[in-house]
């Protein structure tokens, strides 16, 4: 793979991982 | 009684009803699907995938999520009365027979499949096809777990069958003991459990050293380089657009019986959001790692292509088990290889017959108990031509009916109730009450109009394509003809007694379903 590719890939897996820690985030570090 | 199980029964945890949730879409096509679908393509796959899950699976996912809880409110814990009270029409009830029928007859060859992958751990923990160190070998011990290469007629294989009565009686246990004590329970412990499992595996896959020049990246580059010419190819829009009704479960029916347990002011878009993200960290992330790399290192480039090609079970049960053999402490990753499908497979099966024991109860009155007893004998019957008759294309047949096209069918009915019917306005509303997270208003037109013309354009071309060819059974053998009609009277059998139920509960309890709460008008009635 070139490097492009590579960074592309790991930019989409970094979008999966921040929307994960958000919405978990979001869910239990509000107190309801 | 009914009427207080409704109030009993419910999610105990919040942790524990978005595991279940993505427990219920996580399951085989995650780690065998996804690859076989995605890497014939190349990286261009992965483009009308993100599309896809923009515009039709993260909607429909919160649409799932919106009638579930509203239907819920009213005591309705499957569709057809959920579609009812959106949409006061004598035909409504009887589309939502659809979310009841088809997670039902998915479950049907599915429990079969999962046990495959409880029988592959077992049979890899006591090495007992340890030696067969080529796919062909591999081909031959798969048959022979099967049964299907010993008799034409029937196929069955004792130690098969054991596994199944296991997998099926886990099933059983596990949806009788309720949401809270027993599907709960199970994905709060199984989901992390397969999490660390999938992880482990992936980085194993990552950290393999090259043979013969060949190596992980090479793999990878299957997933992810993306050939734009590609795309101009309709059928690579088809096949990921699928793909993210498949993997998100949508179309079962399964996530709205999951979300009437809600109450009316819980949270249900951080809660559909957490359900798509988790599938997709497993999907993209672990899926995406785990086969087509590693095959390629072992296999090759041309070797791959095949692999990818036979499909689910070529991967999962002739070339994993081939791998592992050459991997140092291999037996201990295949262990875990099957038992990460088997536990993916099972938090995905115990929700497919929940709709149906929810109507069974919240519509026919039927105590919960009973309806599980009633539920896992019809099932237990109706497994056994999938299990006897499997080598003669009888699960195909299912899985292009209930799997494929009737899916798609009762999304594009679903998506147009909701945004055409019960109208956008108030689906909006509707789905913001209690919400923890706002939807970005951009998804306000998509869900009113791309994802139900989207929906419904995928199942015009599905029919254009196949339909007809699959209706008069083209190419089917003819030995494999009369199999077949038996699959589709399952499906045609079971939509049937479903609409005589439907019809049965409106008619004898027609108070039931007008304005007001059900179980309220239930108790108002009997007194």
């Amino acid at each position: 793979m070139t490097t492009g590719t590579w960074i592309y890939m790991i930019c989409v897996w970094a979008v999966i991982l921040l929307v994960n820690v958000y919405a978990f985030g979001k869910m239990f570090g509000k107190k309801k | 009684m009914a009427t207080k199980e409704v109030r009993i029964d419910g999610w105990a945890s919040r942790f524990g009803l978005v595991m279940a949730m993505a427990g219920n879409a996580i399951g085989l096509g995650n780690f065998l699907r996804f690859p076989g679908v995605a890497a014939p393509w190349g990286g261009a796959f992965m483009v009308p995938y993100f599309t896809a899950l923009l515009l039709l699976g993260i909607p429909l996912m919160w649409i799932e999520w919106t009638i579930g809880r509203h239907g819920g409110a009213y005591g309705h814990g499957s569709t057809p009365g959920m579609f009812h009270r959106m949409w006061n029409h004598p035909i409504s009830k009887y589309l939502g027979i659809f979310g009841v029928l088809l997670p039902a007859m998915i479950g049907i060859y599915y429990i079969y499949i999962e046990s495959w992958s409880l029988g592959y751990a077992w049979q890899t923990l006591t090495g007992e096809y340890w030696g067969k160190t080529t796919r062909d070998a591999m081909k031959n011990v798969f048959q022979g777990y099967l049964g299907t290469s010993e008799d034409p007629a029937i196929s069955f294989a004792w130690e098969s069958y054991i596994f199944f009565l296991i997998t099926f009686a886990l099933n059983v246990i596990i949806f009788s003991r309720g949401i809270a004590k027993g599907i709960e329970i199970v994905a709060k412990y199984a989901m992390p459990t397969l999490l660390v499992l999938g992880v482990v595996l992936a980085v194993r896959v990552l950290t393999l050293p090259s043979v013969d020049g060949r190596t992980v990246s090479d793999g990878l580059a299957r997933i992810w380089v993306i050939d734009w010419s590609v795309l101009k190819n309709p059928n690579v829009w088809i096949d990921a657009t699928g793909q993210i009704f498949f993997t998100l479960s949508l179309g079962f029916g399964m996530i709205h019986t999951y979300a009437s347990y809600l109450k009316k002011d819980d949270d249900i878009t951080l809660n559909g959001l957490a359900t798509c993200s988790t599938n997709e960290f497993v999907e993209v992330i672990l899926g995406s790692t785990i086969v087509v790399p590693a095959a390629m290192v072992f296999f090759g480039p041309q070797l791959t292509d095949a692999i990818v090609k036979g499909g689910t079970f070529d991967i999962g049960f002739q070339t994993f088990p081939v791998i592992f053999q050459k991997l140092p402490a291999g037996q201990a990753f295949g262990v875990m290889w099957f038992l990460l499908l088997f536990l993916a497979g099972l938090t995905s099966s115990v929700a497919m017959f929940t709709p149906l024991l929810l109507f069974m109860r919240d519509e026919l009155d039927i105590s919960y108990q009973k309806s599980v007893r009633i539920v896992s004998v019809i099932v237990f019957v109706l497994m056994q031509p999938v299990i006897f008759f499997f080598g003669h294309g009888i699960v195909d047949e299912l899985d292009y009916w209930a799997g494929t096209l009737l899916l798609v069918l009762f999304a594009a009915i679903e998506a147009t109730i909701f945004a055409w019917i019960f109208g956008m306005k108030r689906g909006w509303e509707e789905m913001h009450l209690g919400a923890d997270f706002r939807i970005p208003r951009l998804f306000y037109p998509i869900m009113q109009w791309v994802t139900p013309v989207y929906t419904i354009a995928l199942l015009g071309w599905w029919c254009y394509k196949s339909l007809i060819d699959k209706i008069v059974m083209k190419g089917v053998p003819s030995e494999s003809v009369p199999y077949l009609w038996i699959g589709r009277l399952i499906i045609v059998g079971s939509w049937c007694f479903l609409a005589w139920g439907v019809w049965h509960a409106w008619r004898t309890h027609p108070k039931f379903f007008e304005d007001g709460d059900l179980a309220a008008a239930r108790e108002e009635n009997e007194s």
